[in-house]
């Protein structure tokens, strides 16, 4: 079964003068349990490609099919967790606000319970933490347990805008530890991010949109032959990993800061 | 300048600022980072005089946020990190004019605000749009406009670039820099050691109180205090430092 997208076009206000063309032409194929990355800068359609593959959004032409359905009948195979996601937690108790789409989907209780405790346990949120508010949760906790909520009605498809973003080291880890969790488990992850730098080398997968089009589709590593990845927020590793290739020396895009000093050096030393 | 003595503050029974003292001049650049839950938001509060302290003291060039809480918040601006909580107007034109227009200032003075703040942030050719067209990134850079249109003295950004891409992370630090230049404090709460790495002082909180306060380089030297900060040395400061460590070896053994 997949994810596919085909000839997707979007626009907002359309005929108005404030007119956007958000997504132009995008036709993607997405296989169970992949881990993709969808990069791009600022308005290159990111959000609205994830709506549109979600079938949060029917796309102004062309159309996606979850599982061969149409997106906006499949949605009960679908997750979206969008930006800030953790601004929507609104119970008095964690548990309630993790178990309120189980019960909304009219799970009996002990189903209900049963998929409260097995989310919490992949995201690795504390028992104890369930009958306190999720207000008092720090910012990476109640990032987790918005997470948990969608987690709960076990998706198939994993849809994340900006998981990481306002999160500190330790909980941008958490976030990825979940995500990696969920996707060995066989969910389909689609995280959509400026940042490329927070999820390289842990998917398989990395699709560039710009201007609302499919600019790079392939493995990360792949960036470093792209032309100009400026707008990406790449890890200072790679972009001087792309700088180094430029002068015709080949180093991983991961490299250490002192590997890339000496190599830096090197390329300096033959050039003086 | 800005100046906390000593300030406490909790939310309930949870402490959030256990007795911060510190100072910002103006035209200084200070870092803030810290954990999540380490204070760093409660503290920018503080400065705008959305909070009070509970004890201690919050002044804005020597007039306490207690006595005028609203001449801090002519004084210091702030920009949070999601740009939907900032947004006040449909057009961004509308939404950039609508701090100074509070002021009551005259129609023209309104006018060249507006335009020189789209102008620092390069956002000049979508005035006419509605905001609701706009990217989140293009968003956040009409936020920090709206901010800057109210030429403050001072102003406090709350992980301003963490929903902005490359492109849009660089036009807000360059006119974070050019602000600087202007004679503005900046105080900037971050997560990315990149980014602090620019600021002419890195503040570390830790659990509400200040862990470490000094120049960057002497900070990410000290290896002791940046693992109980929980914070890594940046890649490009490692880097340039192993450039360094090269090039004076390269100088040592030609004998220079």
């Amino acid at each position: 079964m997949a994810l596919v997208a085909n000839d997707v076009h979007h626009i907002f206000s359309g005929g108005e003068p404030d007119e956007a063309r958000a997504l132009d032409g995008v036709s993607i194929r997405m296989e169970e349990g992949e881990f993709i990355i969808l990069a791009g800068r600022s308005g290159s359609g990111k959000s609205t490609l994830l709506r549109c593959l979600s079938g949060m959004l029917k796309p102004s032409k062309g159309g996606v099919s979850i599982d061969a359905m149409d997106a906006v009948k499949a949605r009960k195979l679908v997750g979206l967790a969008v930006q800030s996601p953790e601004r929507a937690l609104f119970e008095k108790t964690l548990y309630d606000d993790i178990a309120f789409g189980p019960v909304n989907r009219g799970y009996g209780e002990d189903e209900v319970r049963r998929a409260v405790m097995d989310t919490i346990e992949i995201v690795g949120l504390d028992e104890t933490l369930l009958k306190g508010s999720p207000r008092a949760l720090s910012q990476g906790q109640k990032r987790l347990a918005a997470l948990a909520g969608i987690i709960a009605l076990g998706p198939k498809y994993l849809f994340l805008d900006e998981p990481m973003s306002g999160l500190d080291a330790g909980g941008r880890r958490r976030i990825m530890e979940t995500l990696i969790r969920l996707n060995k488990g066989g969910t389909t992850i689609v995280a959509a991010t400026h940042s490329v730098a927070h999820f390289m080398g842990i998917s398989s997968r990395l699709i560039v949109l710009d201007s609302g089009k499919v600019r790079f589709d392939g493995r990360p590593e792949g960036l470093l032959a792209l032309e100009d990845p400026s707008g990406l927020a790449l890890p200072p590793s790679l972009v001087w990993a792309i700088k180094l290739r430029k002068r015709g020396i080949e180093v991983e895009w991961d490299a250490g800061p002192e590997k890339m000093a000496e190599l830096l050096w090197r390329a300096h030393e033959s050039f003086v | 300048m800005i100046e906390l003595e000593d300030v406490f503050y909790s939310y309930g029974d949870r402490p959030a600022l256990r007795g911060i003292s510190l100072n910002v001049r103006e035209g200084e650049y200070i870092a803030l980072v810290g954990l999540n839950a380490s204070g760093k938001s409660t503290l920018a509060m503080m400065m705008d005089a959305l909070l009070l302290p509970d004890n201690g003291n919050c002044t804005i060039d020597g007039i306490n946020t207690r006595d005028d809480p609203l001449f801090a918040r002519r004084s210091v601006a702030m920009v949070f990190q999601n740009p939907e909580d900032q947004a006040v107007a449909r057009k961004v034109w509308d939404d950039v004019a609508f701090g100074p227009r509070n002021l009551g200032l005259p129609a023209d003075a309104v006018e060249r605000r507006v335009k020189n703040a789209l102008i620092a942030v390069g956002l000049e050719r979508h005035a006419a749009k509605s905001s609701s067209a706009l990217s989140g990134g293009q968003k956040q850079l009409v936020a920090l406009a709206g901010a800057l249109a109210m030429e403050p003295s001072y102003i406090v950004l709350d992980e301003p670039t963490s929903m902005l891409d490359g492109t849009g992370a660089k036009a807000v630090r360059d006119a974070i820099v050019s602000l600087k230049l202007s004679g503005v404090g900046i105080i900037w709460i971050t997560h990315d050691m990149e980014e602090a790495m620019a600021a002419d002082r890195i503040v570390v909180l830790r659990e509400g109180e200040v862990l470490a306060s000094g120049p960057p380089d002497e900070l990410f030297c000290d290896k002791g205090l940046m693992a109980s900060a929980g914070i890594e040395a940046p890649y490009t400061w490692r880097l340039s430092k192993k450039l360094q460590e090269l090039e004076a070896n390269f100088h040592g053994a030609r004998g220079e």
